[in-house]
This record gives structure tokens, sequence and C-alpha cells, in this order.
């Protein structure tokens, strides 16, 4: 073994390989080509040239270029030794080689195949470029075309192209890069592409074809179409999302070509990307045209409506809701402009501040449908208005803010005063004809009596209780003007409830047969009013009358509680389905169309416990009968 | 026979009123016109005054006030009665000796103008 043999030895590894070369100098003495004196087995094997000595370099290597050629004679002639980094179209891979001059026109040369290494950086810097452009674009149209334009530019190829499977029948070629080839834009069968290919593509698979007169059947087949369009050798993949073929990403080339392996994975990076990009940008496209439409129910809408943070800050308000929060902050902690709302409770006593929607939102309870408040203007007049909030939540249950909605319903409480005040004179009206008819009618049935005509003093009798019940129905009518604009008067004192039951029991046993039990307990006395109590403990006992079989139980009971005392009144009739019990003392309402008058009478008792600052509830089983209990004050 | 006069300015109801009260030995006097009031009470010295609270431009409250503070005619018993609404306040302030809502019974009537009545048992 010489010496140069043992040098060789260390280089004699696995990955890389040696040769030795002799300068061939042409008639002129210029460097023209170069021989193969010596190859290691690497160097044969990750070249792929195999058998190289005694051949020439060009032999081997057709497309090299004639400046490495001079690189290396360089070497030689001036015994410096040289690095370079090369494509080697040949062996299809980049290589690193280190060249030593040796004895006169010989040099060695060690190579390395860089191929993964550069392509891997390659390929960083491709996609680094690819991101930054695609990251700005909002349009999802420009990502596609920005995409196919850079893979195109870096690759060369003659065509890119993304293709959207909308409905796995039809792809739709949204946008491609094309250098001097046909356009092929448009909406396609996917059946142009052939059963097997679409096989491929569904499975996230690759058709990579050099040559399409030498490809696979599958392609062959079809070579006609792609000679037709300018085609010469495909790249082509299927891009699989959640399952479900999503898109067809590739590049054409017009003449035969073979893809390399980095064009291959540039190809698949890219249809990445740009698969994400344009999600992303739909996605954003689909939020901006909500926001959009959000935008615009906000702006169109006839109430003011704002979103508050966690501090009680609007951050978001439509126009209307300007002209009721100047500020932008939530009048419950406005110091400036507390004085500007004002809201009272059933019993006449003022909302204090921390029971304000905005506030209570904050706190998560919603404040629906709505809270009446007062609003008063820049000028100081006051207008009516509604407040709705609503509290906004995370995923994780946390309070992040609220949604508030403020209705300006001044003109409806007009109407509805308007309302309240006809009713109000209409009843008073009323009330004159009334009042002569009850005196003729009283003075006929008691001339009757005198001289013992019974007959028709009972049918003149019958009248009168006629005239009465219209005059308790004008009297509810107005009562409910009353209450609706706050003008219910209540005399308090205190008195002894069981003695009031017992009153309007015995005034209640003269006109009907149904029994009363009365179970009063030794209660303290409450503070109310005794006629309007008296008026509720009436209507809860006229109605358990109207509901409920003649000559059945009626009964009463009287309880203490803490601070107050509870009256229950239960009858044995035919009860109120549970779905109607919440809305009995609404205005208007009733049970059934059998017993005409109990919509008003149980509105204005809920609105009379409700002022004492009580409560009036209903239980009920269809067939078991009601109960009604109310609670009112008790005396300190 | 004691007298009554009742002043209100539906003629509907006067007469109405007037026919129950002329079934008991009492003279009713019939006004329709607040202005007359003054020169009736003193000619008639009526026991009772019968009067309603709303009088068009004039008010029974006031016009009760007014005789309770005369000290000619503080003895004079008035029952006032409304169609309209008034708060009890109101009334007590007027100094009035009853209160009576229309339309009431007619035995509601007679109880109150017994009670108030100079001679007692005099309605019956």
């Amino acid at each position: 073994m010489d010496a140069t043999d043992k040098y060789y030895s260390l280089f004699n590894a696995e990955n890389e390989g040696y040769c030795v070369f002799e300068v061939l100098l042409d008639e002129e003495g210029n460097p023209g080509d170069l021989l193969y004196l010596k190859a290691s087995p690497a160097y044969e094997r990750i070249t792929g040239f195999g058998a190289v000595v005694g051949k020439r370099i060009t032999a081997v290597c057709p497309d090299i270029k004639p400046e490495l050629i001079a690189m290396y004679a360089k070497v030689a002639l001036s015994g410096s030794p040289a690095r370079v980094e090369n494509y080697i179209p040949a062996a299809n891979g980049w290589f690193l080689s280190y060249v030593m001059p040796m004895q006169g026109l010989q040099i060695a040369s060690i190579l390395n195949n860089i191929t993964e290494h550069k392509i891997k950086a390659e390929k960083q810097q491709y996609l680094l470029k690819l991101s930054d452009a695609l990251r700005t674009i909002a349009d999802p149209v420009t990502i596609l075309e920005t995409a196919c334009r850079l893979l195109g530019e870096h690759t060369g190829a003659d065509r890119v192209l993304y293709g959207d499977v909308t409905d796995e029948r039809s792809i739709a070629i949204c946008q491609h890069f094309e250098n001097n080839v046909q356009p092929v834009s448009g909406v396609f069968d996917v059946k142009d592409f052939g059963e097997e290919m679409i096989g491929i593509f569904k499975k996230n698979g690759k058709v990579i074809v050099e040559d399409i007169h030498n490809g696979p059947a599958c392609i062959a087949k079809h070579h006609a179409q792609y000679t037709a369009m300018g085609i010469a050798a495909v790249a082509y993949m299927g891009l699989i999302k959640d399952g479900r073929w999503v898109a067809l990403f590739g590049m054409n080339h017009s003449s035969p070509r073979k893809w390399s392996q980095l064009e291959i994975s540039l190809m698949e990076e890219t249809a990445e990307r740009t698969w994400a990009a344009v999600e992303r940008a739909r996605a954003q496209e689909d939020l901006r045209k909500s926001e959009a439409l959000l935008g615009s129910v906000f702006k169109i809408l006839p109430v003011g409506l704002g979103c508050i943070d966690t501090k009680g800050r609007f951050l978001l308000v439509n126009e209307v809701m300007q002209r009721f929060i100047p500020t932008g902050l939530m009048p419950s902690i406005d110091d400036e402009r507390e004085d500007r709302w004002i809201a009272y409770r059933p019993d006449g006593s003022i909302v204090p501040r921390e029971e304000y929607p905005g506030i209570r939102a904050l706190r998560g309870e919603p404040v629906m449908p709505h809270m009446e408040m007062i609003f008063v203007q820049d000028d100081g007049s006051r207008i009516w208005t509604r407040v709705a909030s609503l509290p906004l939540k995370n995923e994780k249950g946390e309070i992040m803010g609220a949604v508030v909605v403020i209705t300006d319903i001044n003109e409806l409480k007009a109407l509805l005063q308007q309302r309240d005040e006809f009713i109000g004179i209409a009843g008073h009206e009323l009330k004159t004809p009334v009042t002569s008819m009850k005196a003729y009618a009283e003075i006929v049935q008691e001339q009757l009596e005198e001289i013992g005509n019974t007959t028709e003093s009972a049918l003149v009798g019958r009248i009168n209780t006629q005239i009465d019940k219209l005059t308790t129905l004008i009297n509810h009518l107005l009562d409910t003007t009353r209450i609706s604009e706050g003008k219910l008067q209540l005399n308090i004192s205190t008195f002894d409830i069981n003695e009031l039951l017992a009153e309007r029991i015995e005034e209640m046993r003269y006109t009907t047969d149904h029994r009363f039990e009365f179970i009063p307990a030794t209660i303290p006395f409450v503070r109310a009013d005794r006629e309007r109590i008296s008026q509720v403990i009436t209507n809860l006992l006229s109605n358990a009358v109207k509901y409920s079989p003649k000559k059945s139980v009626i009964s009463l009971s009287s309880e203490s509680m803490q601070d107050e005392v509870q009256v229950t009144v239960k009858d044995r009739g035919t009860g109120i389905p549970s779905a109607a019990q919440h809305n009995v003392f609404e205005r208007f309402y009733r049970v059934t169309d059998a017993h005409p008058g109990m919509g008003l009478g149980l509105y204005i008792s809920a609105q009379i416990i409700k002022r004492h600052g009580g409560r009036i509830a209903v239980q009920s089983d269809v067939a078991a009968g009601a109960v009604f209990s109310f609670t009112l004050p008790s005396e300190k | 026979m004691q007298k009554i006069i009742v002043l209100d300015d539906n003629e509907d109801i006067l007469e109405a009123v007037s026919l129950v009260l002329k079934r008991k030995p009492l003279e009713v006097v019939a006004l329709r016109d607040p202005g007359e009031l003054m020169n009736n009470i003193p000619s008639h010295e009526p026991a009772l005054l019968l009067m309603d609270i709303f009088l068009g431009k004039d008010d029974g409250r006031r016009i009760c006030r007014s005789l309770k503070d005369n000290p000619s005619f503080d003895q004079l018993s008035v029952v006032l009665f409304s169609a309209q609404t008034y708060t009890p306040e109101s009334v007590e302030a007027s100094g009035a000796d009853a209160i009576l809502d229309k339309p009431f019974s007619v035995k509601t009537l007679y109880k109150i103008i017994d009670q108030l009545a100079i001679s007692p048992g005099m309605v019956k």
C-alpha cells in the first residue's frame, strides 16, 4: 500500500466517496475533461454512477457544466485546494466536494451527498417566504394565486394549480400560475381525472409522472387530453382534512420533467399551508360577514344596545344608546349621571343603584324581560324606558361583561296613560246613571215588599244584584287604572286580620250555600289598609265560590311567619292548570271563559298585596282545587 | 219637619236622591248650583247637607271646610258623596261628617242620615 492509498483509506467511509481525476487538456492546452483514475465504492454508490474508472466525466454526467471542469483543473494547475457545492443532475442530488491537488494533473475529490441538508435549507427558506406572503392576505382567491405563483417561480413548473373539491363530484380550479401554457381555470367534473386518480387522491396519495406517455396506466389512459392541454409532466396530490378529500394541488410542465424530491416536498408543504391560509381567510371572511350583519342589526335597531365590560364600561354602543349613555359608563357607577335614572319597586320605594340592570347582569343575574326606568333627559324632561340586561359568559361560565338594551317606551306609556284616563273618565261617568238606577230599583223593591208582592220584589232584587255586579266591575276597572298610574292609595293601620276574615266570611255566607271553615291562629296584628285587604279577601272568597261545586267546603286559615302573617284560602273546585298558574295575577288574564270577571279581581288583589310589600301565590292541582295565599307585614 | 239640602250638579242624581229622601219624613231642598247654597242654608236652616264633591268649578270639600270654619254653620252636618276618586286625607281635611261613594245603597244613606240627624230615630 503506497502513501496515497493510505491517505485515501482515511476517507473510505460509508457516506463519503473519493475519486481521483486526471485533468485532460485539449490541443490548445486548456482543460477540456476529467478522467476517472480511481473511485471508492462509496463514491460509486452515492452518485449512482456505477463503475467510472477509465471513463471521462462528460460521459458519466452529460450535463456537467464546463465551469466545474475548469474549477477542478484550476486546483491541479494552481496547487490550491477548493471546496464546491453543486447540483449534479445525473445523480439527482446536491454534492459537496473537497478538491485537492496531487502530483501533476491529478486531483483528488472527496464527495459528500448533501441533498437532504440542501433540501431542508432550501425548503425552509421557501416556506418562510410562502408563510410571510400568505399571512397578510385576507382574500382566499389572492391566497391561492400567491401560493401557486410562489411555487411556480420556485420550481420553474409551467403551471401550478389548486382545485377546491366542493362536493366530491366537481373540482373548482380556483387559481393557477401559468408560464406560457393554456389556463385551466373553471369547474371540472372529478370524473375527468379518471376513477383511479380520484381513488389515489382520496387516499391522500400522489400521482407523479415524468412523461405522460410513459406514465402509469391511470394517467397514460388520458394522455391525449393532457397533450391537448399542452401538458407533458404532472405532479398531483390530494389533500385530506377530517377524513374528507378537500383539495387537489399540483404542478404541470409542458415538457417531460423529472420532479425532484424537493419539489414534491415543496408541493406538499405549499398545499398544506395554502389550505390552512384559505381556511383561516374564509373563517375570517365569515366572521367579517357576521360582524357586518351584526353591525347592521346593531345600527338599525330602534333600541339602545350596548356591551359593557366587567367594570361597567361600555365597549360598544349603537347610536340610540349614545343618547342614554353619553359618558360610556353604566349609570350605576357613573356618579355624574346618578340622578338621571329612577326606578320604583311595586311598593313605591326607589330601586337602589346596586339593583340597576347593568350591575345585576355583572353579578350574573339577567334582568329579563326588563325593568321600567325613568330617564331624565338633558332638558330635565322625563321619559319612560325599559332596560334589560344579560350577562355575557365565557365557556368556563365566568362573567366577561353584559349586554344592555334600553327601549324608549315613552310613546307607549303616553298611550297607556291615555287608555287609563279614558277608562277613568268612562268609569266615573258610568257611576252616575248606576247611582240613579240603584236608587230607583231599591225603592221599587222596598215598595213591592211593603205591599207583599214577593215574586216581583225578588225579580227587582235580581236587578239590584246585577247593579251591584256592575258597580264592582266599574270599581275594578278604576282600580286597574289607579294601579297602572301608581295612584293606588293605602291607608295603613294595624288591625286583627282574624276579625276581618270572620267578618268577610259572615258576609259571604248569606250569598252562597258553600260551607266555610276557618282556623284562626294566634297571630299579631297586621300593618295594612283594612279596606283594601277586605277587598282582596272578598275577591279570593268569591273566586272560591265561583270555581268550586255548591255546598263544598272553603277553608281559610291564618298563621304567623317571622315578620309576616299568612292567610290561606282553599277551595275544592276545578283547580287551575299548572301552566296557567303563573299568569293568573296578570291584568285581563282569565283561566276559563266559563266564569267571567276573574281577570281584574286577581290582578287587583295581587297589586294590592305587592303594594303592601307582601306576596301572593297560588298552588293548585287540577281536580283537587286551588289554594291561594298572601302575606302581609305584621306589627312589630 | 227636618230639612235636608242636596247639592249635586247632575239633574238625574238630584232627582233620584230627592225621591229616596222624600220617602222619609224629611223636607228636601234640591240645589244644582253651588252659588245658591249660601242663601239657602240660612233660609232653610237644614239639619244636614248632602253634597257632591266634584261640582264643576267648585269642590264640595272646599265648601264643607268653609262651612265648618264658619261659626254660624259649624253645627250643620255635612255628608259628601262622589263618583270620583278622592284621597281619604282630603275628606278628613274638609271636616265632613261622612263620605258616601256613588253608587250607594239606599239603606246606607238612611243609616248615615239617621246617625247624623239631630233627632235620633227620626228617619226609619
